[in-house]
């Protein structure tokens, strides 16, 4: 009998000893360890200190009561809401632990689709460590989400805003919804629909109006809507954006002395680029030229300087001078209309060649970059390099300018203090592209004479330099677009100062949302200002996460802007904004601000905002029904069940003891 | 005999040596060079630099007929004939031009291509060649003028020269042309067409040039 019950222990310790070698590793539940420990993250604008212990037990009955909270807080009391996402998606992608996001889940607009996708793309959300608890009150409500308008908008050209609704009402009931749409003072167009609510109460809907625009430059669309029955109030019924209105068809002059392959290469650019007129004038001889030929045998007229840079100058969207030498064809007045013509808001290309940068007239050295004459070098070749730590470009404007080579260049440019340096040479650190602010308007210089060509400038004898000049000769594209854009007024690469952005401003705010036209200068601080000059100066910087270009001012808007009364509606403000300290002449907008008071309403609760993201309060019924919505891993078989190894041990030593006691008897 | 070869030399040398930047660059692309080249080149270059701003390239390139080389491929009809066509298409639509002198042969509609916008036509007399600089009764100094032009054109008000057949020899020597001992009608022809090509249709963006349309009328030319 004994023999038998050894044979027994026998095969289980041999079934014991092989079980980690058959089956190395099991999946466990991590929720059932001990230290277990859960990220909650915590809203600082949602007064949690009452309901905090009321959450702790909401948090351990899912989770048991051996769990550790650590409270992580994400937003700041003087951050715009925009901020506090931005500051909870960075929490967020530092943490490694099981995470409780309790929000109000207050983010509308543009930018909230980009969080959305941050939170879901997140590791943990991944991993399906990631809750939401919603804290938002539940109210039927309607708010304007978004308003956008396309980049480009063309004066006198109909164009479609769309205004995105998010609301929550009634299942199943009919809402009358109202948007109008205004442009500063002036009415612009508005419209009335009626929608079917949804079985879930939830409501996504985009109106699109068409709206049109008298006049260019920037300017501010406010859209406002109502509903029957009341659903809509102030202030997040009320959104506004900042747009920017250019002339379908340009007119550009484009002057040159000298015409080279340069000339001919920019003149058949831009006779090929759709709506734009160019009126050209070009110098083809000169007073040393021969004039053995009679007058009326040639088809030249005299350079008519005193009608183009007089009376015709006003029509004018941009001016090129490409190798333009302007103080000999140009008299004092002339001289004096182009700078006034700059100063006033036009835009000039100097497109450098050999006998540009040369004039002594003081008039016309107000437009130059340089402090001196620059050299003109003709031999080396010299590359081009963005100088990105000046200003914030887009990226495919960056990698062009990293592709530009030149071969006949202007060296040694002092440049002025006011101008701002777009590209440098890699080989010398000279300024070859550069942007002036004068006044109202903006000079741009090309230091180099042959950026623009490509393929016929560069010897192809391989592969490689196949490929480099394919790479110049889209570089040169883009730079050329660029220049075409800036001329048109449709961007400016950050040389203006940026507009405040949308959806809304509040009095109290010390953060504002900015949106600028090509680029923003880092590097700068802006000037924000009202009509009576009272203003402070405000820092701008960028959002990583959620790309947003954004404004720190010193202190509040409250502290420098006229009394704003506690009522809901905004009040239109004029203010500006300036890089140059307000010394400049400013550009003033309307602006509608809302009061201190109506930013706490800023409350409603976007249902889309977490999208993606598993909800805390569901999953307490889903947990009932099914352990495998817990997280487990893989972990090895003795780590999980080490008594295997214990229980292995004792049967050994019950082994050892009968099979010895037995063979004692024997030996007896 | 041995100028002749010091200048090909030379030029020779320059063309493979030096890509120092010049207002634009011409190759002549006939293996075959002829006798006065560099001298008829340098004449003409004298010349239209004593009587216009444009300032040429110092040499005339040879053998440099190819991407990023040259930007105007110069030819006698004989060279051109033996080019591959693809490179010459090739070569218009990155930007380059060319000019093809002496005797014309039916057959230079080849390069016609409607797809790519390319178009043989007779210049205008109201266009370019004819009004860029001089005002020109013909442009090959023939009666008829023969000259074509090949067009590209890519907007139905922008279109842009990139070749020119011509029965002038500007550059080559040893035949007659119609402008015979006229060195001066050959220069103004010469001239023109280099402003043609240089400036496109630029005269086209000036709307009201009263001056010039009242000399027109009075040397009886095509308004």
């Amino acid at each position: 009998m004994i023999q038998y019950i050894v044979y027994f222990l026998r095969i289980s310790i041999l079934g014991l000893v092989l079980l980690p070698v058959l089956f190395p590793f099991v999946k466990t539940q991590i929720f059932h360890t001990k230290e277990e420990k859960i990220n909650v993250f915590l809203y600082n604008k949602i007064p949690l200190q009452n309901e905090k212990a009321k959450l702790i037990k909401k948090i351990q009955t899912k989770f048991g009561k051996k769990i550790q909270l650590n409270y992580i807080v994400y937003g700041r009391d003087d951050y715009s809401i925009i901020q506090d996402y931005e500051d909870l998606i960075q929490k967020i992608n530092r943490s490694n632990e099981v995470s409780i996001i309790v929000s109000k889940a207050n983010f509308f607009g543009e930018e909230s689709s980009q969080f959305t996708n941050s939170i879901k793309n997140s590791k943990i959300n991944k991993e399906k460590r990631l809750y939401f608890l919603n804290e938002s009150v539940d109210e039927n409500y309607l708010v304007i989400s978004n308003l956008f308008l396309p980049e480009t908008i063309f004066v006198n050209n109909e164009t479609l805003s769309m205004i995105t609704i998010i609301g929550k009402a009634k299942p199943s009931s009919k809402l009358k919804i109202n948007v109008e749409l205004y442009n500063g003072q002036s009415f612009l167009n508005s419209k009335e629909v009626e929608i079917q609510v949804p079985e879930s109460g939830i409501i996504k809907q985009i109106l699109e109006v068409p709206v049109l625009f008298y006049k260019v430059g920037t300017q501010s669309v406010v859209a406002t809507i109502n509903s029957y029955p009341s659903l809509a109030a102030y202030p997040m019924n009320t959104a506004f954006s900042s747009v920017q209105v250019s002339y379908e068809k340009t007119t550009f002059l484009h002057v040159a002395y000298s015409p080279d392959w340069n000339l001919r290469l920019l003149r058949w650019k831009l006779k090929f680029w759709p709506n734009l007129d160019l009126l050209s004038y070009y110098i083809l001889r000169n007073m040393n030229s021969e004039h053995s030929i009679p007058n009326s045998e040639l088809s030249l007229i005299e350079f008519p300087s005193h009608r183009i840079f007089g009376s015709e100058l006003s029509n004018l969207h941009g001016i090129i001078a490409q190798n333009f030498p302007f103080g000999d064809y140009l008299g004092e007045q002339e001289s004096q209309n182009l700078v006034q013509y700059v100063k006033n808001g036009g835009r000039l290309v100097i497109q450098a060649g050999k006998h540009s940068f040369l004039d002594a007239n003081r008039n016309i050295q107000q437009l130059f970059p340089c402090k001196s004459a620059p050299e003109f070098e003709e031999k080396k070749t010299y590359h081009w390099m963005v100088k990105s730590e000046n200003l914030s470009l887009p990226g495919q404007y960056v990698d062009s300018l990293n592709h530009i080579m030149s071969h006949a260049t202007f060296i040694k440019c002092r440049p002025k203090e006011n101008v701002v340096v777009l590209a440098q040479l890699k080989e010398t650190q000279d300024p070859v592209l550069t942007a002036m602010p004068l006044e109202k308007g903006i000079v741009v210089s090309f230091l180099a004479s042959d950026w623009l060509p490509s393929y016929t400038s560069n010897p192809l004898n391989n592969f490689a330099d196949s490929l480099s000049s394919m790479q110049n000769a889209n570089a040169s594209d883009s730079l050329f677009q660029w220049m075409v854009e800036f001329l048109q007024r449709k961007q400016d690469s950050g040389i203006r100062a940026p507009e405040i952005a949308g959806p809304r401003i509040y009095s109290e705010d010390k953060f504002l949302r900015i949106k600028s036209h090509g680029g923003l200068n880092l590097k700068q601080n802006l000037f924000i200002q009202t009509t009576d000059k009272n203003g402070v100066t405000a820092t701008p910087f960028v959002l990583k996460n959620l790309s947003a270009e954004m404004l720190e001012l010193q202190k509040p808007l409250s502290k420098f802007l006229p009394s704003i009364s506690n009522s809901l509606a905004p009040s239109q403000q004029e203010l500006s904004l300036d890089p140059s300290g307000g010394a400049q002449l400013l550009k003033f907008k309307f602006y509608p601000v809302f009061s201190g008071a109506a930013k706490a309403l800023e409350n409603k609760a976007n249902p889309f905002l977490f999208e993606g993201v598993q909800s805390f309060d569901a999953q307490e019924s889903i947990r009932a029904d099914s352990e495998e919505k817990f997280f487990t891993k893989s972990a090895p078989l003795l780590v999980v069940y080490p008594w295997l190894l214990a229980l292995s041990l004792v049967l050994l030593a019950i082994e050892q003891f009968l099979s010895l006691g037995t063979l004692a008897k024997k030996i007896k | 005999m041995l100028i002749k070869y010091i200048l090909a030399l030379l030029s020779l040398i320059y063309s493979l040596s030096s890509y120092a930047h010049v207002g634009f660059r011409i190759s002549w692309c006939s293996a075959q060079v002829p006798d006065k080249l560099a001298e008829n080149y340098f004449a003409l270059k004298s010349v239209v630099e004593r009587r216009t701003t444009l300032v040429f390239p110092k040499n005339i390139l040879l053998n440099a007929c190819q991407p990023g080389k040259a930007d105007i491929w110069w030819f006698d009809f004989a060279s051109f004939y033996s080019f591959n066509l693809t490179d010459i298409q090739t070569h218009i639509l990155n930007g380059g031009v060319f000019i093809v002198e002496g005797d014309m042969k039916d057959n230079i509609n080849l390069l016609n291509n409607e797809t790519i916008g390319l178009t043989l036509v007779t210049p205008e007399k109201n266009g370019m060649f004819y009004r860029s600089f001089y005002l020109l009764q013909s442009l090959d100094g023939c009666s008829p003028d023969t000259s074509k032009v090949l067009m590209l054109r890519k907007k139905a008000n922008a279109q842009a020269p990139v070749g020119l057949f011509t029965k002038t020899n500007f550059l080559s020597s040893g035949r007659i042309d119609c402008f015979q001992d006229n060195m001066d009608y050959k220069i103004r022809s010469f001239i023109n067409i280099m402003f043609a090509f240089m400036t496109t249709d630029y005269k086209e963006d000036q709307s009201d040039l009263p001056e010039i349309l009242d000399r027109i009328k009075k040397l009886g030319l095509e308004p």
